[in-house]
């Protein structure tokens, strides 16, 4: 607990972030570029996964893998500023809600584009991992408006974390949906009880991708998570002003 | 030019969309952010200058 508290103070989180958010930005965007060079130039397209259209998976899967792993990292920080009442959790969480939004758009819409060759459909309305992947876009939208319709930081910090607490058992629901649901969507090819089932050559581009779009989305979180710090030091400063005038 | 694309067969246009809404939606985010960012520090610094003024 006194690491934690060491690492929430927003003092030390500026410093760090000053020079580990760009720091990931390169990185991120470099390894992003390296894993579309190999989905779209170089890897092999793949006959029993329906051709090249196989290729989309390199932006599909880091999508679907952020998307969850975001809403998760906001559940997590939520609970910690739940607990521990620590601020920079709480910025934390505000600032993954937009960012986890996006991800999870591109994993939507990638995915409606994909199977509308491979099953001939854009959409399924009773597919549980499509509809489960649905609510969670309806839950980080969700969070930003509860949040928005508070009237005070608190409230709304108490009301977000609630709701992301609570929307954290969707998370399971979509990893483990195609095996308990009947669904047009494959199952895990990569994170698997027994390992990846997926050739190597398809895998590590793959890996590479989610790393890549792994240290991006950290780095965005990070930019946000700052600017918020700024801004409510601004308020404060306001305030005081307001008080002193 | 268009030498220098792969030849991604008969869904080449689904593949397409799919890294063209990619690049729409990531490179929207990260400029939104940056803008976001610079508006937040540009905003202190204004009314840092304010508080040394009243100061």
């Amino acid at each position: 607990m006194g690491m934690l508290s060491a690492f929430a103070n927003p003092h030390r989180f500026l410093a760090l972030s000053h020079w580990l958010a760009p720091l990931f930005y390169v990185v991120g965007a470099a390894l992003i570029a390296w894993g579309l060079w190999q989905g779209l130039w170089v890897v092999p397209k793949d006959d029993y996964q329906g051709g090249d259209i196989m290729r989309v998976m390199f932006i599909h899967v880091p999508a679907a893998w952020l998307a969850m792993a975001s809403y998760s990292a906001m559940a997590a920080a939520s609970f910690i500023w739940f607990i521990w009442r620590h601020e920079l959790a709480d910025i934390a969480a505000k600032a993954i809600a937009p960012l986890g939004a996006v991800w999870t758009v591109l994993c939507l819409a990638t995915g409606s584009i994909w199977g509308k060759p491979t099953w001939g459909t854009w959409w399924q309305w009773d597919d549980a991992r499509m509809m489960s992947v649905l609510f969670l876009f309806f839950l980080f939208l969700g969070y930003m408006a509860l949040r928005a319709a508070m009237d005070s930081r608190q409230k709304a910090a108490r009301a977000g974390a609630i709701l992301a607490m609570v929307g954290a058992l969707n998370v399971p629901l979509i990893k483990f949906s195609v095996d308990m649901f009947t669904s047009l969507h494959q199952d895990a090819s990569v994170i698997t009880a027994d390992g990846p089932k997926m050739a190597a050559v398809y895998l590590w581009p793959l890996m590479m991708s989610g790393l890549g779009h792994s240290l991006l989305f950290g780095a965005l979180v990070m930019t946000l998570m700052r600017a918020e710090i700024w801004t409510r030091r601004a308020a404060r400063q306001r305030a005081r002003l307001l008080a002193g005038a | 030019m268009m030498e220098l694309l792969p030849d991604l067969g008969k869904n080449a246009a689904y593949i397409w969309a799919c890294y063209g809404l990619g690049a729409f939606l990531i490179g929207g985010a990260v400029v939104g952010t940056v803008l976001k960012a610079r508006a937040a520090k540009a905003a202190l610094k204004r009314m840092q200058a304010s508080d040394e003024d009243a100061a």
